[in-house]
C-alpha cells in the first residue's frame, strides 16, 4: 500500500456531511505528503469544493436527472476515479450512504474492508485500525499491509476537523440512472439535528411515562442545541419513532455528551451509547446499572431535576 | 410468484458477556448462547408475508459453523420452504459476500433480503456487498415495503427522514427494525422442522475468486473500565442541576 487517499464526501439535505470532513482530516493526515483525491456526490457539489482545500483533486458527480443516491451507478462511476487517480485508500464517513456503498466498492475490488473504524493509525509499513465488536463490549486492532486497496469508513463524531491549504483541480463528471430510483424523501417531522451527528443527545426512556412528557426531555435539547434520543421501551411504547432509538437495534452514536433520563442502562442500549465521551445518567433507582458505565448520576425524580437543569442553562444563556 | 432468498445469521445473544481469550485473538465461546440476528428476524418475516401474499418459495440460507443449523430449523418453522446451510469457520465478510453469491448464483431469485447488519461484528458488509456481486440493485435499512408486478417501493430509513425509492427485480433489501413484527414458530411446526431437510454444502467445495485478506489480526480489547458515576447530591432540584452543569463546563470540558 502506498496510502493514495480518495475520500468520498456526502451532501444530504443540502449540507455536507460533517462525517465527510472528519473523513478528508484523517485522510489528510494518513496521506501526509502523497495526493489526497475527494470525489463530492448530492446535489449541486460544485459548492463544496473549498471544504476541501489541501486536496489535489476535487470531482463532482453531477446527478442531472436528479435520480438520488443510486449504489450500482455511483459505484461505477467511483471506481472509474479509483482506477484514474490510481488510489488505494478509499475512505468514507460510516453514515447510511458509506455503509450502502463503500461495501460495493470492497466487492468489486475483492479487498478488504473496515467498516465504523474508530482508531486508523499509520505505521511503518501499513495502517492499524480498530473497530468495536459486539456491541462496543469489545474492540479488534486490525493491521493491513498488503492489500492491493483498502476500504475504511470511519464512525461520525470520532476523528476530529482540521483546516489544510492549497486549491484543488476539479473535475466534473454526470451520473445516469438504471432500474432504481429515489421518488421522494419525507422529512421526518420533529428532529432536527441528526442523532449520529449530534454533540449533546438526551435521551428518554420509560422512566417518562408518555409521549407527552418527552417535550421535558425536548426543552432541556432545545437549550442546549442538543438532539433527542430514546430507548427501545420509549420507541416500543410508540411515543417516538424508531429513528430516535439509540441502541443494538438503533443507532450507535458517539456524542460529546449523552444524558440518559429515565433509562435503566440495558445492555442493549449501552451498546448505542457507551462510547459517548460523557455520560450524565437520572435516574431514580440508585442501582440502575445505568450508574456503572455513567460519568455523571443523579439519583431523583427526572420530572423535577430536567426542568431544574432546563432552567440552569437557560439562565447561563442570559 | 416471487423467488425469494432470506439470509440469516447465527451470532452470540445480546445480553453475552464477552470474555477474551488468553492470546487475545478470539473470545471464549463456552457458555455463550446463540440467536437469529434481531435485523435477520424482520428479513425472515418479511420473506414469509412476501411468499403469503404474492405466492412463491422462500429458501433460507446461513454460512457458519454446524451450531447455525438451529436458525434453518427456525426458519423452517414460520414457514420458509427450503433451507441451505454452508458449512464454514470462515468468517471474513467479503469471503462470505463471494461464497453465499456462488450458491445464489445457482438458484432462481427476485428478492434476496438480508438484515442491515449482523449485531456480532457490526460490519453492515454483506447487503449492499452481495448486490453488487450478483450486480444488482439494493435498498437498505427498508421499514416498509410494498411488492407489485415484478418490481417494489420500499422506504428507507436515512439521515433526517425516509426515502422512497422504487427498483426493479431482482433487488436486495435489507431490513431496518420496524419493517414488521416478526411472529414465533407455532410448536408443533418446530418439531416439524427438526425432521425437514436442509441442504448442506461445504464452503471449501465452493470456488470463489481470489481475495486477499491483506491484514492480519492484531487483538481483541475490552473497553476500560468505567470508575462508576460520579454521584451529583443536593438539597433541591435546583442546586444538583447548578452543580451538575458546573462539574460538566469545568470538570468534564464538554460543554
Ligand atoms: C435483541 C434486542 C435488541 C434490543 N435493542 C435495544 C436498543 O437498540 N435500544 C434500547 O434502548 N433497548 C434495546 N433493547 C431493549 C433493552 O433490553 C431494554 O428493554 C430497554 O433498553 C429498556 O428501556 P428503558 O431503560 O427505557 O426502560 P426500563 O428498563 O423500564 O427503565 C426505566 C428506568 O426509568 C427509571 N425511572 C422511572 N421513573 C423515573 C422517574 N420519575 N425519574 C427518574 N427515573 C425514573 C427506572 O428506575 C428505570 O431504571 C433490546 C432488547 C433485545 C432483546
Ligand atoms: N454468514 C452469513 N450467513 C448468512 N447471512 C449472512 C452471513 N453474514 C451476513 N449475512 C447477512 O447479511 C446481513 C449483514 O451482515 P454483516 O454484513 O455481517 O453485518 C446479516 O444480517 C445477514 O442477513
Amino acid at each position: 500500500m502506498n496510502i493514495i487517499p480518495l475520500v468520498i464526501a456526502e451532501v444530504r439535505n443540502g449540507k455536507m456531511k460533517k462525517a465527510s470532513q472528519e473523513c478528508f482530516s484523517l485522510a489528510m493526515n494518513l496521506a501526509s505528503g502523497s495526493p489526497v483525491t475527494v470525489v463530492i456526490a448530492g446535489s449541486e457539489p460544485e459548492k463544496y469544493v473549498n471544504m476541501f482545500s489541501g486536496a489535489s483533486k476535487v470531482y463532482l458527480l453531477n446527478d442531472k436527472n436528479k435520480n438520488g443516491y443510486n449504489p450500482k451507478v455511483y459505484t461505477e462511476s467511483i471506481s472509474s476515479i479509483i482506477d484514474e487517480t490510481k488510489s488505494d485508500v478509499i475512505m468514507m464517513g460510516s453514515t447510511v450512504m458509506g455503509k450502502d456503498l463503500l461495501p460495493r466498492l470492497a466487492v468489486r475490488y475483492r479487498s478488504p474492508i473496515m467498516p465504523d473504524s474508530i482508531m486508523v493509525t499509520k505505521k511503518d509499513n501499513g495502517i492499524s485500525i480498530k473497530k468495536a465488536i459486539y456491541a462496543s463490549k469489545a474492540f479488534e486492532e486490525y493491521f493491513y499491509f498488503e492489500s492491493e486497496h483498502l476500504f475504511i469508513s470511519t464512525r461520525v463524531n470520532v476523528f476530529p476537523v482540521k483546516s489544510f491549504e492549497g486549491t484543488p483541480e476539479v473535475i466534473s463528471r454526470d451520473l445516469a440512472g438504471d432500474g432504481y430510483h429515489v421518488r421522494e424523501f419525507s422529512q421526518s417531522k420533529g428532529a432536527t439535528i441528526e442523532l449520529t451527528e449530534a454533540m449533546i443527545i438526551i435521551s428518554g426512556g420509560r422512566g417518562l411515562k408518555s409521549s407527552e412528557n418527552f417535550k421535558i426531555i425536548e426543552d432541556l435539547a432545545q437549550v442546549m442545541g442538543a438532539a433527542v434520543g430514546a430507548s427501545r421501551a420509549a420507541v416500543d411504547a410508540g411515543w417516538k419513532p424508531q429513528s430516535y432509538q439509540v441502541g443494538q437495534t438503533g443507532k450507535v452514536v458517539s456524542p460529546q455528551l449523552y444524558i440518559a433520563c429515565g433509562i435503566s442502562g440495558a445492555i442493549q442500549h449501552l451498546a448505542g451509547m457507551s462510547s459517548s465521551r460523557c455520560i450524565v445518567a437520572i435516574n431514580k433507582d440508585p442501582n440502575a446499572p445505568i450508574f456503572k458505565i455513567a460519568d455523571y448520576g443523579v439519583v431523583g425524580d427526572l420530572f423535577q431535576v430536567v426542568p431544574a437543569i432546563t432552567a440552569e442553562v437557560r439562565k447561563g444563556k442570559e | 410468484m416471487v423467488n425469494i432468498i432470506v439470509c440469516i445469521k447465527h451470532v452470540p445473544d445480546t445480553e453475552t458477556r464477552i470474555k477474551i481469550k488468553e492470546d487475545k485473538k478470539g473470545i471464549e465461546t463456552t457458555g455463550i448462547k446463540y440467536i437469529i440476528s434481531p435485523y435477520d428476524e424482520f428479513a425472515l418475516e418479511e420473506a414469509i408475508r412476501i411468499k403469503e401474499k404474492h405466492g412463491g418459495t422462500v429458501t433460507a440460507i446461513t454460512m457458519g459453523p454446524k451450531r447455525a443449523d438451529d436458525i434453518l430449523r427456525t426458519a423452517l418453522a414460520v414457514g420458509a420452504d427450503n433451507a441451505i446451510h454452508i458449512l464454514s469457520e470462515n468468517g471474513d465478510s467479503i469471503n462470505t459476500v463471494m461464497t453465499i453469491g456462488e450458491v445464489i448464483k445457482t438458484l432462481p431469485y427476485d428478492i434476496i433480503l438480508t438484515g442491515k447488519e449482523a449485531v456480532d461484528y457490526g460490519m453492515g458488509v454483506f447487503p449492499s456487498g452481495i448486490a453488487e456481486y450478483l450486480g444488482i440493485n439494493n435498498i437498505n435499512n427498508v421499514t416498509k415495503l410494498d411488492i407489485s408486478n415484478r418490481s417494489l417501493v420500499a422506504s428507507r430509513q436515512v439521515e433526517g427522514g425516509d426515502e422512497i425509492v422504487e427498483a426493479s427485480f431482482p433487488v436486495v433489501i435489507s431490513a431496518q427494525k420496524g419493517l414488521n413484527t416478526p411472529r414465533y414458530p407455532a410448536l408443533p411446526n418446530i418439531f416439524k422442522a427438526k425432521k425437514r431437510e436442509v441442504k448442506i454444502l461445504d464452503a471449501k467445495s465452493i470456488s470463489v475468486p481470489p481475495f486477499i485478506s491483506g491484514g492480519s489480526l492484531v487483538e481483541l480489547s475490552l473497553p476500560p473500565p468505567k470508575k462508576g458515576a460520579k454521584m451529583v447530591e443536593g438539597q433541591t432540584p435546583e442546586e444538583i442541576a447548578a452543580k451538575l452543569i458546573k462539574m460538566l463546563k469545568e470538570e468534564a470540558k464538554v460543554l
